[in-house]
């Protein structure tokens, strides 16, 4: 094919009229008759031993159908785990429980459920049980939590829950050669997905026995887990998956599907669980705080020669994926740069906070607001332009990453992007009046796609070309709104030339659909992508052999276009398709194939000195802002914000772009206003009066810039960009504060108060 | 269980007879954008809830020659198209335009944002700069009350359970046509103020014949800078003078450390906000 | 328990239905199958909810199911009905505006009402008229791209 008749092209997504329409029904937007309602009670304190529980008076108010605790979970405490083949790490305590046993270790953590005959009654219900809690001292700052003494979280002698490290050369020389040497500490919080649909779902048991649930998930896989708590079979717990109003990484755990499959197990009817606005910011995982202090040094000419970091995340009251998410942090610590260096240790400590997880970008957006700041000041030190000390420093395609040692085969796009964005920024901007400083700042970075390669990851794809030329394809791919089932057909279009009108899919359900793998790590056009092509093509080659028969001619000279084989370079000679789907059903020839395909499958690396390949490939970035600060208040508006990645290729370049344009305002509210406060364990941000996220009057016009390489390990050359497109554009904002006004931030969310702090330190040092 | 009634009175006589009859069992309702959510949160239990939204008297903007009257049921977007008030108050206008986000602006009322009295209130700051007049009726009684008596505490006004707003007044005058409003919010729209100002000024032969100076978010109701207000009577325009100010307001002001702001903070960009709507009227004149 | 009638319109529909004081009009559109209407938040603080009544827009959970009594409302499929809502409804689906479509019902809805007030805005304007419409998704470019698409082809 020389030329791509639907891939690449702006389309119109598959799922986009039945949205525009609000045809679409979301996970709260579906009913059963007999449906009862369900509410979670949750723990009044942080840290506490539970006493006691009297679900007596709650259960008989008239219309409770069940009042649970800890005690009617057939097994409380389970491991999430998904996909994985081997146990990894050590004192990786990887467990959950499901409802509070004993004792609670954060506030929000559930306690007991209730499901009744209307939404009140639950509520009600939910204040007639009584939980007699004594409180604990609890430990709320991971690195408190790391000392020896220190209140224990859980049960494991220790709150360190893992600890990591890389290392390449010696960073003795490292810093003996060094001309300058910068050491500081940054610190980042906890912030929300803030998706706009919160957690829920409805369960039910249908008529062969098996658990229903119908719920918005990025991991269907979750059915095991399920299963398990409930002390059942695999098969008899069917996840449905819903197209997600948002996911983020926030849907990526079980959410309400454990308290929904044990309320549906015990009444036997179906239930429907919700969250409210402020049960979401309260209980459902936030992304980690990393305390990081980095030393790093550079010779004069500005080529950095070492690196010494220390991460540590806040992994709140439970591992959840904490463990992973400083995994990537340890791998991302260096980011895109070439320094012969580096050692770099990492830490995951529980505490008393409210637990925290997977969030878009998964533990590389954190060490990146450090390395782009250093960089930054670096260049300040030797007046060096910022886009040139990327350039002396950067990967290029066949060096290896700084911390792992593992090699870029792939075509690495630096310092290109970063030269594409800078430039597009264009004239600077007039200085609005004389209380603002405009400012400019620069980050590159680079994040993996596709999950580490120790987890041996698949994903399989079924695709059916129907008698009359339609398609079916059935792939347990979660949607949480980039488009990802979209892409799906936009491939089997493209390779079978049908149009996507005539393509029909089934997605996200465990019991018909094979399952594709988990809508996380930024994996699915590489994974399912693949497959489905995989699928797609061993179809085309069945037509295209057959119509070859049939035309009397060599089979390289036959495409699939328009709902015909034609003939390449003379399409006026041609086969309907129709008439070779028949005359391959005539002769038994299959035209329906199920796919699997495999990322490459390493060994579980020395987690304490990981070296080789972690990720199958990464995506490069590069993001550039224009700031004016008021130098007067201290606010900062984003006046322009460009972003260029090299994303291989897009097979849709609306959803990429949409990835690139939401990815850099989801990085901004990072940057400048978001914050889940708490105070000991308590949440004080508990709505979005509170929890400020851009509204459309806060953005500028992002300018995304695609730059298509074909060097991807995706179909058609494509790479991932749903997680790297938000993971740089904090630092960027910080180098662009520093450029204003003079200033580094180094804690986020760089607010006005900080800024006015650091530049009125006489007023506010009286 | 929480057990709500509804009555929705066509006129304002009966549902001053409905307040008389119900007290504190009555809560008011028109926009809503705090109510539902108060009961909600179970902050408002078992009420019943008296829907004035549809009485007519309680509406209008009538511009008359030395007065201006606005009833409380007036909405946001009302006073945002107000020529009335752009030209009479456009302090007042200048709030509208920032307040919530323009879908809320169609629901909610002045007498809403009056009475739920927060110390941000977005209504109230223009309206003590403009020296408003409160009317306010029970069955049988009319009193006119100054707004700057109005408010006692957080979320507390005066307002007995048996009265309602029935309009708000201000003078037509020259000072009140000649008003600034600045909110500093952490965000452009749908932002609660960590503080914000306004200032009406009247300037004879460059000296300050009258100003008013209010500010909301730096006290536990909106405040009127009557020490700062003192000072700068009768003084002479000048960067000086300008800065010498700052320091009052500055002393002026009792605010809090909460989420969004430091106590500190707010002391110290309350001072910026009283130079920049001083600044911009001083100029324009 | 008190329970009130409630008969109102929804895109041209006639529906009657009993309702307690405190029942939002969301909770009651909602379970009067009119599901297009979001829950975000239930605070008015993310414009999911958002409706039309009498030619404004409305955030239908901070509104009471019985303040809608004997009103006219407007859903995102009731604007599909007029030709500037289709039009709306295609700019959306062909300029990629959409992502997870959580937020779109509630943005289509303010931006027909809008641009029925306003035909002719600039790109700041139709951002300052969606500010009450939260997006995650998006970045609101290519909403705002979409709309403004449309108040282009107004202007033809």
């Amino acid at each position: 094919m020389s030329e791509f008749k639907v891939v690449g092209k702006p389309m119109p997504r598959d799922d986009a009229w039945a949205k525009v329409r609000g045809e679409l029904k979301y996970a709260d937007d579906f009913s059963l008759p007999g449906m009862l309602y369900a509410k979670v009670l949750r723990s009044k304190y942080p840290a506490a031993k539970i006493i006691s529980i009297d679900t007596s008076k709650a259960k008989q108010l008239e219309g409770v159908r069940a009042v649970l605790t800890a005690k009617d979970v057939p097994h409380n405490e389970t491991v999430t785990r998904f996909g994985q083949s081997s146990e990894v790490g050590k004192g990786f305590e990887g467990l959950y429980r499901v409802l509070a046993d004993k004792k609670v270790r954060f506030m929000g953590e559930a306690v007991a459920l209730v499901a009744a005959d209307t939404e009140e009654i639950a509520e009600e219900a939910l204040d007639l049980i009584v939980v007699e809690y004594e409180p604990l001292p609890g430990v709320f700052d991971p690195v408190e939590a790391m000392k020896p003494g220190a209140y224990l979280v859980g049960e494991n002698g220790t709150n360190i829950i893992g600890d990591f490290g890389c290392s390449q050369g010696d960073i003795k020389k490292g810093f003996a050669e060094a001309d300058i040497i910068i050491e500081d500490a940054y610190q980042v919080s906890f912030v929300d997905h803030a998706y706009l649909e919160t957690e829920g779902g409805i369960s039910w048991i249908d008529d062969y026995g098996v658990i229903n649930i119908r719920v918005g998930s990025q991991v269907i896989e979750h059915f095991r887990d399920v299963a398990d708590v409930l002390g059942l079979p695999h098969n008899k717990v069917r996840y449905i998956g819903t197209m997600m109003g948002g996911g983020f990484g926030g849907k990526e755990d079980i959410t309400v599907e454990t308290y929904l499959a044990l309320l549906t197990w015990k009444t036997k009817k179906p239930v429907r669980l919700v969250y409210t606005r402020e049960e979401s910011i309260l209980c459902h995982s936030k992304r980690h705080p990393f305390v990081m202090k980095y030393r790093v040094g550079a010779k004069k000419d500005g080529k950095l020669v070492v690196l010494d970091a220390e991460l540590i995340s806040d992994a709140g009251a439970y591992p959840y994926l904490s463990p992973w998410v400083t995994l990537y942090a340890t791998v991302n610590a260096a980011g895109p740069y070439c320094i012969p260096n580096v050692r770099v240790k990492s830490y995951c400590v529980l505490t008393n906070n409210t637990f925290t997880s997977a969030n878009r970008g998964f533990g590389v957006p954190q060490p990146n607001v450090v390395y782009e700041s250093l960089i930054d000041e670096f260049a300040r030190k030797f007046n060096i332009d910022p886009l040139e000390i990327r350039r002396i420093n950067c990967l290029t395609t066949g060096k290896a990453l700084s911390t792992t040692g593992q090699v870029f085969k792939t075509h690495v796009a630096l310092p290109e992007v970063a030269e594409k964005a800078w430039a597009a920024l264009g004239e600077p901007a007039e200085c609005p009046d004389g209380n603002k400083k405009i400012g400019r700042g620069l980050a590159i970075g680079l994040m993996s796609y596709g999950r580490m390669t120790f987890l041996h990851d698949s994903s399989r794809s079924y695709v059916k070309l129907e008698s009359d030329g339609s398609v079916l394809i059935r792939s347990g791919i979660p949607d949480l709104g980039g488009g990802q089932v979209s892409m799906l057909c936009q491939i089997v279009a493209e390779e079978l030339g049908i149009p996507m009108s005539r393509i029909k899919i089934y997605y996200s359900d465990t019991a018909l659909t094979p399952l594709a793998g988990t809508t996380t790590a930024t994996r699915q056009t590489y994974m399912s992508g693949n497959a489905t092509l995989k699928a797609a093509r061993e179809i085309r080659k069945q037509v295209i052999n057959k119509a070859a028969e049939l035309l009397n001619v060599n089979p390289d000279k036959l495409d699939l276009v328009d709902e015909k084989v034609v003939v390449k370079y003379n399409r006026s000679e041609f086969l309907p398709l129709i008439q070779a789907i028949k005359a391959c059903n005539n002769a038994g020839v299959e035209l329906f194939c199920e796919a699997q395909f495999n990322a490459p499958f390493t060994i579980t690396p020395d987690l304490s000195n990981i070296r080789g390949m972690t990720f199958p490939d990464f995506t490069f970035g590069a993001q550039a802002v224009e700031v004016a600060v008021d130098t007067e208040t201290g606010q900062v508006e984003v006046l322009k914000l460009t972003t260029c990645y090299d994303v291989g290729k897009a097979i849709n370049p609306l959803s990429v772009e949409g990835q690139m344009e939401g990815g850099s305002i989801y990085g901004m509210g990072y940057a400048l206003t978001e914050e889940v406060i708490m105070e000991k364990g308590i949440t004080i941000t508990p709505s979005f009066a509170e929890y400020i996220i851009p509204t459309a009057a806060d953005v500028p016009d992002v300018k995304a810039i695609l730059v298509e390489s074909g060097g991807g390990l995706g179909p058609y050359g494509a790479k991932g960009i749903g997680e790297p497109s938000c993971s740089i554009i904090a630092p960027a904002i910080l180098n662009a504060i520093y450029d204003a006004v003079g200033i580094r931030i180094k804690s986020l969310p760089a607010t006005p108060e900080k800024i006015i702090r650091a530049l009125k330190k006489d007023y506010f040092k009286k | 269980m929480s057990q709500f009634k509804y009555v929705s009175p066509k006129t304002k006589d009966e549902a001053l007879e409905i307040l008389q009859e119900k007290k504190s069992n009555a809560c008011i309702i028109a926009g809503c954008s705090n109510v539902l959510p108060n009961i909600r949160d179970k902050k408002i239990v078992s009420k019943v809830l008296v829907d004035i939204s549809d009485i007519e008297e309680l509406k209008g903007i009538v511009g008359e020659k030395d007065k201006i009257y606005i009833g409380p049921l007036t909405t946001i977007t009302e006073l945002v198209n107000s020529e009335v008030i752009l030209k009479e108050g456009n302090v007042l206008h200048q709030a509208a335009e920032q307040f919530a986000d323009p879908i809320v602006r169609n629901s909610a009322t002045v007498g809403g944002n009056l009475v739920d009295a927060s110390p941000a209130a977005d209504m109230a700051v223009p309206l003590l700069t403009l020296d408003a007049i409160l009317k306010i009726e029970s069955v049988g009684q009319k009193k006119d009350v100054q707004l700057r008596d109005f408010f006692i505490g957080p979320g507390e006004t005066i307002l007995q359970e048996d009265e309602i707003i029935t309009g708000i007044e201000f003078e037509s005058s020259n000072i009140n046509k000649n008003g600034c409003f600045i909110k500093l919010g952490l965000r452009k729209a749908m932002a609660i103020a960590v503080a914000s100002i306004a200032v009406n000024l009247e300037i004879k032969e460059n000296k300050i014949a009258q100003v008013r100076i209010v500010m909301g978010s730096v006290a536990p109701t909106p405040i009127r800078l009557t020490a700062t207000e003192e000072f700068l009577k009768d003084k002479e325009v000048n960067d000086e003078l300008i800065e010498k100010a700052i320091d009052k307001v500055r002393e002026e002001v009792n605010p809090i450390s909460d989420i969004r702001a430091s106590e500190e903070y707010r002391r110290y960009v309350s001072g910026i906000l009283f130079k920049r709507a001083f600044k911009k009227l001083t100029l324009a004149n | 328990m008190e329970e009130y009638k409630v008969e109102l319109t929804v895109n041209g529909e006639k529906i009657s239905s009993l309702a307690k004081p405190e029942e939002s009009l969301l909770k009651f559109l909602r379970r009067n199958g009119f599901t297009e209407v979001k829950c975000g938040c239930e605070k008015g603080e993310c414009g999911t909810c958002t409706v039309i009544i009498n030619k404004k827009t409305v955030k239908s959970c901070i509104m009471l199911a019985l303040q809608a009594s004997g009103k006219e409302i407007l859903t995102a499929k009731g604007v599909e009905k007029q030709e500037l809502g289709r039009k709306l409804q295609e700019s959306f689906v062909n300029t990629g505006a959409i992502q997870c479509g959580f937020c779109t019902p509630g943005i289509i809805v303010t931006a027909k009402n809008y641009l029925d007030q306003n035909p002719v805005p600039d790109r700041e304007e139709i951002k300052k008229a969606i500010s009450g419409n939260l997006c995650r998704c998006t970045g609101y470019k290519k909403i705002v791209d979409a709309i403004y698409d449309v108040a282009v082809e107004n202007q033809k």
